[in-house]
């Protein structure tokens, strides 16, 4: 550890203090993420575990690198590469406006990690902007895979406790506990929104049912045509259904007709339905430079 | 890639020699080709085909499922000479344990982590996972030195985090007492049912459990150190549906699969999954269980075995198979007693040895100091000095020393007493790091307690029969020859 200038406290993990500090010898700044080993807790917590066991196998741009674990007697510090701020801060800098082409760049660099993420079998099942990371350059990187995990083919059952309120899609709200990629898709569909409107979330939900009617107050709630065995589902409870009082050109103004194609695809009820990373970064949206 | 290009030639090559005119070849391709449509069936039913590069498994070619790139293939210790070397011999081998014995105590140490995963209601894939990690730490690290037992608790512990069914360590304690109680009944001759497990409690909370939880621990902590956080397992559990699927037996054939199942199970505490990839070893469960099942059916093997679709060769599978077979051949459970004390044994001998190499360090280190020591005391010239530092403080002076000698030499025992006693302290503590028993800190800084107290008091213990000699040392001088220390 003592390779390191530690240099100033960035934040709190969900497991650990961030902090800042500098290599010695290489100057580099790198983040040290430190987990306390307390000796009468449940040894080390099963999210470092599942965080160390995934990010030193995926190595991308769009992916937070993790450079080294240090062991110590009683803590457990992780090397990260350093990045500037996180999504979240940076849409404070912006004073709610937001430019379509960094959307539209920050929005492909999300489904590139993402996809590159899934075609390794990892889910990320955290994405929020405070878990999306930016560089002054305008890179966008994945990180916190604390609730990430490895998944077979087919999917098993994980746990439903996953993914901040906010951006947790409405199989999983509903217990699902049989979850693919698509978790993921929904809550960049989310973030997607949000970027796109400097910072505005579009689903505040306050519990689940909340989110659960907001939701559904743009989506249409879902039926058994739209979405067969819905009511299988383990905490599943009819809603009524809503009449959209707001159009998608009212919720997103800022993106053109295919960047609302696009939002539209990745916010489907139905988990099946829901178009997958490879395929998005295909979409049209993505195609045209010259902009609106 | 290009190994993977390089064994598809390999394999095609193979193939090309192993067809032999056939009467009906056309008929035959004809299954290949529909094996293979299904298999693509199969395949699609996942969503798996977002990957144009990847096509449904063949000849040399990557499957599908082992698209999992989180480290499968790191498992294997066949890939370099370096691990080769260590799954011939393992570590544990230079501490003196036999081979045997070490294989035995590998057996025990999986059939505790079944039984425990067993207990705790933990998936088959997560007993699974922690007896491939408890397989792979021992082949890094010595029986001797490390004790199994908290290594297979520090295995359910982790494993349960792995797969996501989290245990706390206190049901791995539980469990893991349990068992312990459940063998010594075994092995005592007596019958495992309802009426001799009665008296079977839950343990208390005591020194015990602390310090077992805290060996626990360590152990996790130092099972991922050692394994470089490299603990997630393809295990071939899914493997072997989906090649039944393929082969068309699943539906028909159920005890089959099942027979796979199980041999899979076993196989665990084998070394197999460290010399072969889970889709080798899928194959191979099959291929026994097809033949020893009670009705035995023959698998398509013309124009090549089936297996051979799978990317496994015929010399894998046998030596799988062979392996199987010899875990059945066990007549009775490992004796953990006995296993315990022989570890145990080997354990003093090698802390025995290695207190004698220190013992004899600081001899030599003292046998250096002491010319230091003469200067700094002038005023004798006795022969005996030399070697005092080096003789035991417990030993007898029978010599009748004069007044002024006899206060040198208190002094000098005083002195070289404190200096024994500190390197003591200090060796003691050097071997507790080197066994890497992190974990007994507490009863380090307890032992530290103890001693420091012990020092204190015979310093000054030390200190009053000086004291004393100085007070009443006339008195000595007139009345009594013994010198004072003979009241000790």
């Amino acid at each position: 550890m003592h390779n390191y200038d530690k240099m100033e406290k960035i934040g709190e993990g969900t497991y650990g203090t961030v902090f800042k500090a500098r290599n010695k010898s290489s100057g580099e700044i790198v983040a040290l993420k430190r987990v306390r080993l307390d000796d009468d807790d449940e040894g080390v917590p099963s999210s470092a575990l599942r965080e160390i066991c995934i990010l030193r196998e995926l190595k991308h741009r769009n992916v937070v690198r993790l450079y080294d674990v240090v062991h110590s007697e009683n803590k457990l510090t992780l090397v990260f590469e350093f990045c500037d701020q996180d999504l979240k801060k940076f849409f404070d800098s912006l004073n709610g406006y937001m430019d379509a082409q960094t959307a539209r760049s920050l929005m492909l660099q999300l489904l590139r990690g993402l996809s590159f993420c899934h075609s390794h079998h990892v889910l990320h099942r955290d994405l929020k902007p405070q878990n999306l990371l930016i560089n002054t350059n305008g890179t966008l990187k994945l990180a916190d895979f604390g609730l990430a995990r490895a998944f077979g083919v087919p999917v098993r059952c994980f746990s439903a406790e996953v993914v901040t309120l906010w951006y947790r899609p409405p199989d999983v709200l509903f217990g699902a506990k049989l979850y693919n990629t698509s978790i993921d898709m929904w809550s960049a569909g989310c973030i997607f929104a949000e970027i796109s409107n400097a910072g505005r979330p579009l689903f505040p939900g306050a519990d689940v049912d909340d989110q659960l009617k907001r939701i559904f107050k743009q989506l249409g709630s879902p039926t058994e045509e739209s979405w067969p065995s819905i009511s299988q589902l383990p905490d599943y409870k009819p809603f009524p259904t809503y009449n959209p009082t707001l159009t998608w050109s009212q919720i997103v103004p800022n993106l053109n007709t295919r960047g609302r194609d696009l939002l539209q695809k990745l916010l489907v009820c139905n988990p099946a339905g829901r178009i997958d990373a490879d395929t998005a970064l295909r979409h049209a949206y993505f195609a045209d430079t010259s902009d609106v | 890639m290009t190994t993977i290009q390089e064994m598809r030639k390999l394999v095609e090559a193979k193939v090309q020699t192993m067809i032999r005119p056939n009467p009906k070849p056309k008929e035959q391709n004809g299954t290949v080709e529909t094996k293979k449509e299904e298999e693509e069936k199969f395949e699609s039913t996942y969503k798996q085909m977002e990957n144009p590069l990847i096509t449904p498994s063949s000849f040399g070619k990557r499957p599908l499922y082992s698209k999992v790139d989180i480290n499968c293939d790191k498992w294997l210790m066949t890939l370099d000479e370096e691990s080769r070397l260590k799954i011939d011999n393992p570590p544990s081998l230079a501490d003196g344990l036999s081979k045997e014995l070490e294989a035995e105590i590998r057996y025990l140490g999986c059939e505790l982590i079944q039984q425990g995963a067993i207990l705790l209601k933990l998936p088959q894939t997560a007993a699974a996972t922690g007896q491939i990690l408890f397989q792979r730490y021992f082949y890094q690290k010595s029986f001797v030195r490390y004790h199994f037992e908290h290594a297979v608790q520090a295995c359910l512990l982790l494993a349960s985090k792995i797969e996501e069914e989290p245990r706390r360590p206190r049901d791995v304690y539980n469990v893991f007492h349990r068992l312990e109680r459940l063998h010594r009944l075994q092995q005592s001759g007596h019958e495992i049912n309802k009426e001799t497990t009665r008296g079977l409690a839950p343990p208390k909370i005591d020194v015990n459990y602390i310090n077992t939880k805290q060996h626990m621990i360590n152990s996790e902590r130092r099972i991922l150190a050692t394994l470089g956080f490299v603990v997630h397992v393809k295990h071939p559990h899914r493997l072997i549906v989906a090649y039944g699927h393929t082969l068309g037996i699943n539906e028909s054939r159920p005890d089959i699969l099942q027979k796979a199942w199980n041999y899979m199970n076993d196989g665990l505490r084998t070394d197999i999954f460290m010399r072969y990839k889970p889709e080798t070893i899928a194959c191979a469960c099959i291929f026994l269980a097809a033949r020893t099942v009670e009705d035995p059916i023959a698998l398509p093997s013309t124009p090549f075995h089936w297996f051979e679709a799978f990317d496994t060769s015929d010399r894998d599978v046998e030596a799988i198979a062979h392996q199987l077979v010899a875990l059945y051949v066990r007549r009775r459970f490992p004796n953990w007693p006995r296993i315990k004390a022989e570890l145990d044994s080997l354990r003093s001998a090698k802390n025995a040895e290695k207190a004698a190499i220190k013992a004899k360090e600081v001899a030599e280190k003292l046998e250096k100091m002491a010319p230091g020591d003469e200067k700094t005391d002038p005023s004798s010239g006795n022969a005996s000095r030399k070697e005092s530092p080096v003789r035991k403080s417990g030993e007898k002076d029978r010599r009748i020393l004069g007044d002024r000698d006899k206060k040198d030499k208190d002094r000098r025992r005083k002195r070289s007493n404190e200096r024994d006693g500190k390197l003591d302290r200090r060796d003691r503590d050097r071997d507790r790091g080197d066994r890497g028993d992190r974990g007994d800190r507490n009863d380090r800084r307890k032992d530290d307690k103890k001693d420091r107290r012990k020092r204190s008091r015979s310093r000054s213990r030390d200190r009053k029969d000086k004291n004393r000699n100085r007070d009443v040392g006339k008195r000595y001088r007139r009345e009594s020859i013994s010198p004072p220390r003979s009241r000790r």
